[in-house]
């Protein structure tokens, strides 16, 4: 029996290729800063008519650095200028804010808007709450202000901050490829389960086979990653969350492929009847996956609500690493397939002369 | 073949599969049984101080279709595992795969569509729940009784050419059997009356028929190569 390897699994340019992708997804997707953001900002409340002083806790910001930083207020699609700011240094400033609202007030959140030359426009949504006084209303409502902004965005290179992603941000490189690559080495496996029923060759058998297990190994990995991330940004490692029960959904039916191909002895037997097997439960699983997200809510970004990719990556400085990460990472799974797929033949070969 | 031909064929399958399981009067009594005291072990587990705690919808729905989730793996299973190589081999000569698998998926939609309006009943009598849209709860119990037949009749195939026992079938089956799952209890649950989304049921129901219609297809079209040996 002549068992011959496919001639794509042999090539090395796609090897080499994928671990360029991710030395330079590696370094850059960590050298590169997070844009300027506000973090807290403190007291979260203050009373009407009140003189209260705010203080705002920057991150990665140029406070004190850049000469012209000014804070101002919005509430209910109007601006107010603050009293005084006091900066303390790069990422810390203080300002005084006194507020009385009209009678026609409905609307109690301030959201809370830093501005300078460096940083360009930070802010923080719905960062502090008016407390309203019944029946005092012998002041005067306090006047918008219309403020003058420069500069609106900030320099240099960076990747978004997002308020609960924070750094993690950065786990887009690892977290989300694995997904990608678990889906792609499933569809190369039911190509080449497809390839055996029409051929009865058996490395089209064991490609079929070592897919499966890499996907099981992109899955594990994708749910663990996936875990980290969910129990610092959403606050439990397991939320009901429809990507995460997909992808739990699939290591539970490809552990069932590997535990068919267990219970059958005769190899060509084994490869037929697992080749079927895979067929049936790629089809119903790419279905559910299809489906689910857009029946159920999801945490994920661009499900039930959620901005997508996009809306948040406005400048494509995450894109610049992400694609490359995608196809790094596919590369890099492929390559450890054929690698084990290379090793199962040598197996074959040498039980053959033994 | 003529498609005359090809009906009588299965016809005459599915007579000889309801005539062993009437002289086998046992098998059918015995799968019952097994619902039965399923459905008394969770009455049981339902009783406090005398009375019966009402239960939700949601919790209901799941309850009644693992009942007859394990009540169908053991009956469908059991429909080709009683065939002796022999008789394989016999029907591999005198029958095309598409006239087995035809005659089987058939056979074990009538089997588990009797079990589950059996075990419905069974269900209602001991565990009562009123049902708010009786139409919805018909067409998801005939809907989710032929998804199981079909599911479990490829797996229980695949299991006897791997000449395993009907363990395997589980194994290999409840995985895929999720997708199907989540819609099924959601109809079932709204049915009894716990949501109110007449649209969200209908596009479910839609679901659980398109995910039946694909296993079919992929039953025909994949059959033939467990088949042949």
């Amino acid at each position: 029996m002549k068992v011959e390897i496919p001639n794509w699994l042999k090539q090395r340019w796609w090897k080499y290729t994928s671990l360029v992708l991710l030395f330079y997804v590696l370094i850059g997707g960590l050298i590169v800063p997070l844009s300027p953001g506000i973090e807290t900002v403190s007291p979260i409340s203050f009373r009407q008519n009140t003189a209260t002083r705010i203080e705002v806790s920057g991150y990665n910001t140029h406070f004190s650095s850049s000469n012209n930083t000014q804070a101002i207020l919005k509430h209910s699609g109007k601006y107010y200028c603050v009293d005084e700011v006091i900066v303390k240094n790069e990422n810390l400033l203080y300002f005084n804010f006194s507020f009385n609202p009209d009678s026609s007030d409905k609307d109690n959140t301030f959201d809370v808007i830093v501005n300078n030359d460096l940083d360009g426009t930070v802010a923080l949504r719905e960062a502090i709450v008016l407390v309203k006084d019944a029946g005092n209303d012998s002041t005067e409502a306090t006047q918008a202000c219309e403020p003058s902004v420069e500069n609106n965005l900030h320099s240099g290179f960076s990747f978004p901050y997002r308020e609960i992603l924070y750094e993690s941000i950065r786990n887009t490189f690892y977290h989300v490829p694995m997904w990608f690559s678990m889906m792609l080495v499933l569809i190369i496996s039911m190509i080449y389960s497809i390839k055996y029923l029409r051929s009865g060759k058996i490395v089209d058998d064991i490609i079929a086979e070592e897919a499966v297990n890499i996907s099981l190994l992109c899955g594990v990995l994708g749910i663990a990653t996936g875990m980290i991330w969910a129990n610092y940004t959403w606050g439990s490692p397991w939320p009901n969350d429809p990507k995460l029960n997909g992808a739990a959904v699939g290591v539970l039916i490809y552990v069932a492929y590997l535990i068919l191909r267990g219970a059958i002895a005769d190899s060509t037997k084994r490869a037929r009847i697992s080749a079927v097997y895979n067929i049936f439960a790629i089809v119903i699983y790419i279905m559910f996956i299809f489906i689910i997200p857009r029946i159920t809510d999801s945490l994920h970004p661009g499900n039930g609500g959620n901005p997508a990719f996009s809306k948040y990556d406005l400048d494509s400085h995450l894109r610049v690493f992400f694609y490359p990460a995608v196809v790094g990472w596919i590369l890099l799974f492929t390559w450890i397939m054929s690698l084990r797929v290379r090793l199962k033949i040598a197996e074959l070969k040498k039980d053959e002369n033994e | 073949m003529s498609s005359g031909n090809f009906f009588s064929q299965v016809l005459a399958l599915i007579r000889k599969d309801m005539l062993i399981e009437l002289r086998n009067k046992y098998v059918f009594g015995s799968v019952l049984l097994f619902s039965a005291s399923t459905v008394m072990i969770i009455y049981f587990s339902l009783l406090y101080n005398g009375a019966i705690n009402a239960i939700e919808a949601s919790v209901w729905s799941i309850l009644f279709w693992m009942v007859i989730l394990f009540s169908a793996v053991n009956a469908v299973s059991n429909a080709f595992f009683r065939e002796t190589e022999g008789q394989l081999m016999n029907y591999y000569f005198l029958f095309s795969p598409l006239v087995y698998i035809t005659s089987k998926i058939i056979y074990n939609v009538i089997y588990t569509l009797l079990l589950s309006v059996v075990g419905s009943l069974v269900f209602f009598t001991v565990i009562s729940n009123p049902v708010k849209m009786p139409g919805i709860f018909s067409l998801v119990i005939i809907l989710g009784s032929v998804s199981y037949a079909i599911l479990f009749t490829i797996m229980s195939a695949i299991a006897v050419k791997a000449k395993s026992n009907n363990t395997l079938v589980a194994v290999l089956g409840f995985p895929i059997l999720i997708p199907m799952m989540i819609f099924i209890t959601k109809v079932t649950a709204a049915a009894l009356g716990s949501i109110e989304q007449a649209e969200l049921v209908y596009k479910n129901l839609m679901l659980i028929a398109a995910l039946d219609l694909m296993q079919i297809t992929l039953a025909v079209i994949l059959f033939p190569y467990i088949w042949r040996e």
